[in-house]
């Protein structure tokens, strides 16, 4: 029932912020509907029992990427437009949505305390695949154990590309001597 | 009212197509980059829901690990890829002065 309920209203939140935001005129706004879409997705993530996602999707995209593209419009200074009128409107509106994102991550966790003390159900093969069952095995041990065994290549690979997307980037942005 | 893995891939279905309708619709290179970034998350979107819903059965939930991590490394990428896109737009800016991808139309630096 719950689960119905934020289903639906966030899903909902997500595609009209979605939508508005590719109807937007002014970047800036745009940027602003897609945190907005980002934060009902973690939203999802967190029905999904993908706690730690909706952790880094706030902090990896509606903290780091979107500061990033913050950053660029106004470092660029497309449109001189005044925002006074908007203001008031987002940050109530953010404020709401924050709120609620806060209280879901809560109430999820609260949720699965009280599922440990339930029944436990035991996996039914677990090294078969690299899954954990709720209430069983603690999710963030079986991520890390994935991630740095099955997975450990591909890891060090990734830190490889990130930081040769680092230098790319710096080396693209550097003015060039003439 | 349950909901079910197509519930979630509809949602991911209809999030992606927004950000291929901003892709096409928009000149603005910033909003296109915008838009594709919500096509990665429509992506990771159906990721999890597969990591959940794969391995469970009625009154176990069995979560993929697999699954999660894929979406570990979209983020790394996405990261990744902003990083450079938005160093490119950049570039095109200090160019052009335009950020309207029309007018940038040649190779040629």
């Amino acid at each position: 029932m719950w689960e119905a309920i934020f289903f639906y209203g966030f899903a909902v939140v997500a595609v009209v912020a979605a939508l508005l935001m590719i109807l937007m005129k002014n970047p800036v706004i745009s940027a602003a509907f897609l945190v907005v879409t980002f934060f009902a997705q973690a939203v999802l993530y967190v029905l999904l029992h993908a706690e730690l996602l909706a952790a880094l999707q706030i902090l990896v995209y509606a903290g780091a990427i979107m500061v990033l593209f913050l950053f660029v419009v106004m470092l660029l200074n497309l449109n001189r437009t005044s925002f006074t009128s908007y203001k008031l409107f987002f940050t109530k509106f953010f404020a709401l949505v924050v709120l609620v994102a806060i209280l879901v991550v809560f109430g999820s966790m609260l949720g699965d305390l009280a599922y440990e003390n339930q029944t436990r159900i035991a996996a039914e093969t677990p090294d078969e695949h690299y899954g954990y069952t709720m209430g069983e095995d603690d999710a963030l041990q079986s991520l890390g154990r994935t991630l740095f065994t099955r997975f450990l290549y591909p890891f060090e690979i990734m830190a490889v590309m990130l930081l040769a997307a680092v230098l790319g980037a710096v080396l693209m942005t550097r003015k060039r001597e003439a | 009212m349950e909901i079910t893995l197509n519930h979630y891939l509809l949602l991911s279905a209809v999030l992606f197509i927004i950000g291929i309708l901003g892709v096409m619709l928009r000149r603005n290179a910033l909003v296109i980059f915008m838009s594709v970034e919500l096509m990665l998350n429509a992506v990771n979107l159906t990721f999890i829901a597969f990591a959940n819903y794969l391995y469970s059965k009625p009154g176990s939930v069995v979560i993929s690990s697999e699954g999660q991590i894929f979406v570990f490394f979209i983020m790394a990428v996405a990261a990744a890829e902003v990083a450079v896109g938005l160093a490119i737009i950049i570039a095109l800016h200090r160019n052009k002065d335009t950020i309207n991808i029309d007018e940038a139309n040649t190779m040629r630096g």
